[in-house]
């Protein structure tokens, strides 16, 4: 039996600089 | 063409999530439902689009208009953060 289709959803979350950890 | 491998996925409470790694111009990361879950896992050995659609005809209960334009959609987002590589660069 197959499944019931959802339209594929992607969220693209793109880092910025300061998301970056530094000690 | 397939996921370009400093693309990792990882599932954890049902979300699946793909991370970039060093080296790509991305740096970031991709949440998907389940549909785009399977489309992403599809990539991870070198296949064609209409591969993808078979699959996905298989798996859901979808006409093949709508898997062609969703995998299509879902495909083109991902080569434009460079999360798909094609050809020569997959091998």
């Amino acid at each position: 039996m197959k499944e019931i289709y959802t339209a594929p959803e992607m969220e693209i979350v793109e880092f910025e600089a300061e998301d970056v950890i530094t000690s | 063409m397939k996921l370009n491998p400093k693309f990792l996925t990882h599932e954890t409470k049902g979300e699946h999530i793909t991370v970039s790694t060093t080296g790509t111009k991305f740096n970031g990361l991709i949440r998907s439902n389940p549909t785009a879950a399977f489309i992403i896992e599809s990539l991870k050995s070198d296949t064609t689009e209409s591969e993808i659609v078979d699959k996905m005809l298989e798996k859901y209960d979808v006409d093949r208009n709508t898997a062609e334009k969703d995998v299509a959609s879902i495909i083109a987002q991902l080569r434009r953060i460079g999360a798909v590589i094609d050809g020569s660069q997959a091998h």
